[in-house]
């Protein structure tokens, strides 16, 4: 072998085990975080707002609704997704980061709202139908 | 020994309607002993363990699958409720008919098995079943119905409603148990979408509806006690023997009814020493595989409940020659599509395929007397090609909406709640272990209800069906 592939492997490699490393021990927390503030961008919302779910969401252990893998799934698929490879599992990966987002809007005004974009979106409580039953916002209740 | 003139081995849907027929038409002197394997975990405590109580004193009940014992197949579950009122507590109350060719798959498509009876046969009961569980539904159906449902139909969504329009009959709000109006005890459904466990109370459930059947003064009902054989003398049921706690009992009774799932219904006749060679053969239920639709400029909102509709247009037809029948169920919980502007111009829905009843999925004894053992290679080809044709056939049904695009799961989930076919009706022991009014075909006086006696399992859910089968065995045996 020469050395330049020798080195082209290796610089390759240690690469590929870093970003490895990283993803994995990245914190799923955090990662939540970064994609409600990505995919709600376009929304009035103060970032507090985010953090304040966020903190109620670890309260209740939320994500414990994403089993182990599901959680790794999120986390590899987030971090190596681009516009010129398409990932396995990509519509799960699709699913379960609108769960996510969508989680945070429940829990918020924005659907009760009817999706008004130019009213301030605020955190409202964790959506839970046990607590707060009859909340689905898309129901014939709330679009008679 | 203690004598009964009848006794009934479950309280779930099936053991309580054939109770129910059993006690309207049985004089007052009757005994009848219900022998129930749980406990009554009534729905307000099973709510403050939804709600995060740790003070709660059912939280040890028997995870389903701890109580049996399972050989393979990590992909593929079997769920239930072994409590009272068994999966009356979980079910999510869809409850369409099965359609009259269902009944007939042999000897209109050449697969499976035809049933004994007919549609017909069973249409009064499908009426009063639906009558005893307050079924909100449409006036029109794509299978016959000589009676109205007896509670309004649920609201369509803005999509049903496009969809309905292009269909007709063929799409129709999905007949339901979760109470379109306030009824007896239930409240009104209000669209929670956790139906499992409905925040309100709205859906049927033993408990909240046929609670007084066990109150009658003709029955008595002994929990924790879970049969596991029964004792028998020239082909007839002698005794049944449960365990309660450590303590083995054995009582004797005129009429034995096996009122369990179909993977305990087996079980107990196998470990009672049946030897017809379909009991607990043919294990299955359907398989069910999501699809998102994304619409253009189109808000998918205004539908109730968590399931707003059927759809039948690939359910039947020359199709099931080749590949399964599917029943599409359009989801209505809080789902969104991650795109902002976008965010409910989607539509989420189910296919839901039926599955042949394949010999090689059975359920057997294992070494512990208390433990069914289950076996299961997994659902046939029928299903896999209905599978491969899904994507296609999804898209030429659907092409009249404002497609974005389609996406699939590609995937099936580990299960529909909707065990069946362990203990297959027929009108010969030679193909199958009870007649066509529910009687095993050696045991004379032993019924085997539910929906293990289903020939072939359709696309529909089985909750209805198998609730008017035990109406109309104990109609027409009593």
């Amino acid at each position: 072998m020469k050395r330049r592939t020798f080195i082209g492997i290796a610089a390759i490699g240690t690469l590929g085990l870093a970003t490895s490393g990283r993803i994995l021990l990245s914190d799923f927390d955090r990662l939540v975080a970064k994609i409600l503030k990505e995919d709600t961008a376009s929304l009035k919302i103060d970032p507090k707002q985010i953090d304040m779910f966020m903190h109620d969401a670890n309260k209740v252990r939320l994500w414990d609704m994403f089993s182990f893998s599901k959680k790794e799934l999120i986390k590899w698929s987030f971090y190596l997704e681009n516009p010129f490879l398409k990932l396995p599992y990509s519509v799960k990966y699709k699913i379960y980061r609108s769960q996510i987002v969508g989680m945070f809007l429940l829990s918020t005004n924005y659907f009760s709202n009817k999706m008004n974009n130019s009213i301030p979106v605020q955190y409202k409580g964790i959506y839970n139908p046990y607590f707060t039953p009859c909340s689905n916002p898309f129901s014939n209740l709330y679009y008679a | 020994m203690e004598n009964f003139d009848l006794i009934i081995v479950g309280t779930g849907f099936a053991s309580s309607f054939f109770l129910k027929k059993y006690l309207e038409k049985a004089s007052p002197g009757k005994r009848v002993l219900v022998l129930e394997r749980g406990i009554l975990y009534p729905h307000s405590e099973r709510l403050k363990k939804a709600r995060g109580s740790t003070e709660n004193v059912f939280r040890k009940t028997p995870l389903p699958e701890e109580t049996f014992q399972y050989s393979n197949n990590a992909d593929k579950t079997w769920t239930f409720d072994a409590n009272f009122g068994g999966s009356s507590n979980c079910w999510t109350g869809c409850t369409p008919r099965f359609m009259p060719n269902d009944f007939r798959i042999k000897t209109l498509y050449g697969v499976g098995q035809d049933w004994p009876l007919t549609y017909d046969d069973l249409e009064p009961y499908y009426c009063e079943a639906e009558d005893i569980m307050r079924i909100g539904g449409p006036d029109k159906t794509p299978f016959p119905k000589s009676k109205p449902y007896p509670l309004p139909a649920q609201e369509l969504s803005t999509v049903d409603k496009l969809i309905q329009e292009h269909y007709g009959n063929l799409y129709i709000s999905q007949p339901t148990a979760r109470a379109t109006v306030p009824t007896g005890a239930r409240n009104a459904c209000c669209s929670s979408a956790v139906c499992s466990l409905c925040p309100v109370d709205s859906k049927f459930t033993i408990e909240n509806s046929l609670d007084t059947l066990y109150k009658d003064p003709r029955v008595e009902i002994r929990y924790g006690c879970q049969v596991f054989n029964m004792l028998t003398a020239n082909d007839h049921i002698t005794s049944v023997i449960y365990k309660q706690g450590k303590r083995e009992v054995e009582v004797a009774g005129e009429v034995i009814v096996l009122g369990a799932n179909p993977i305990f219904n087996a079980h107990i006749l196998l470990a009672s020493g049946d030897h017809n060679i379909h009991t607990g053969r043919g294990l299955c239920e359907q398989r069910g595989t999501f699809a998102y639709l994304y619409l253009k400029d189109l808000d998918n909102v205004g539908g109730r409940s968590v399931i707003t509709a059927n759809g039948f247009m690939m359910y039947d037809g020359g199709h099931r020659k080749e590949y399964a029948g599917c029943l599409i169920e359009n989801f209505n919980d809080p789902f969104i599509r991650n795109e902002p502007g976008k965010w409910r111009k989607m539509v989420k829905l189910k296919f839901v395929l039926e599955d042949l009843p394949d010999e090689r999925n059975r359920v057997i004894l294992s070494d512990d007397p208390l433990k069914p053992r289950i076996e299961y290679v997994g659902h046939g080809k029928y299903v896999d090609k209905a599978m491969d044709a899904l994507e296609e056939n999804i898209r030429k049904v659907f092409s009249f909406l404002p497609l974005e695009g389609i996406e699939m799961d590609g995937f099936f989930q580990k299960t529909e709640g909707h065990i069946c076919s362990t203990t297959r009706m027929s009108n010969s022991p030679q193909d199958g272990v009870v007649d066509k009014n529910l009687v095993h075909h050696q045991y004379r006086n032993l019924f085997v209800l539910g929906s293990g006696a289903f020939p072939s399992i359709a696309p529909a859910n089985p909750t209805l069906t198998l609730s008017a089968l035990s109406l109309m065995t104990a109609d027409k045996n009593f």
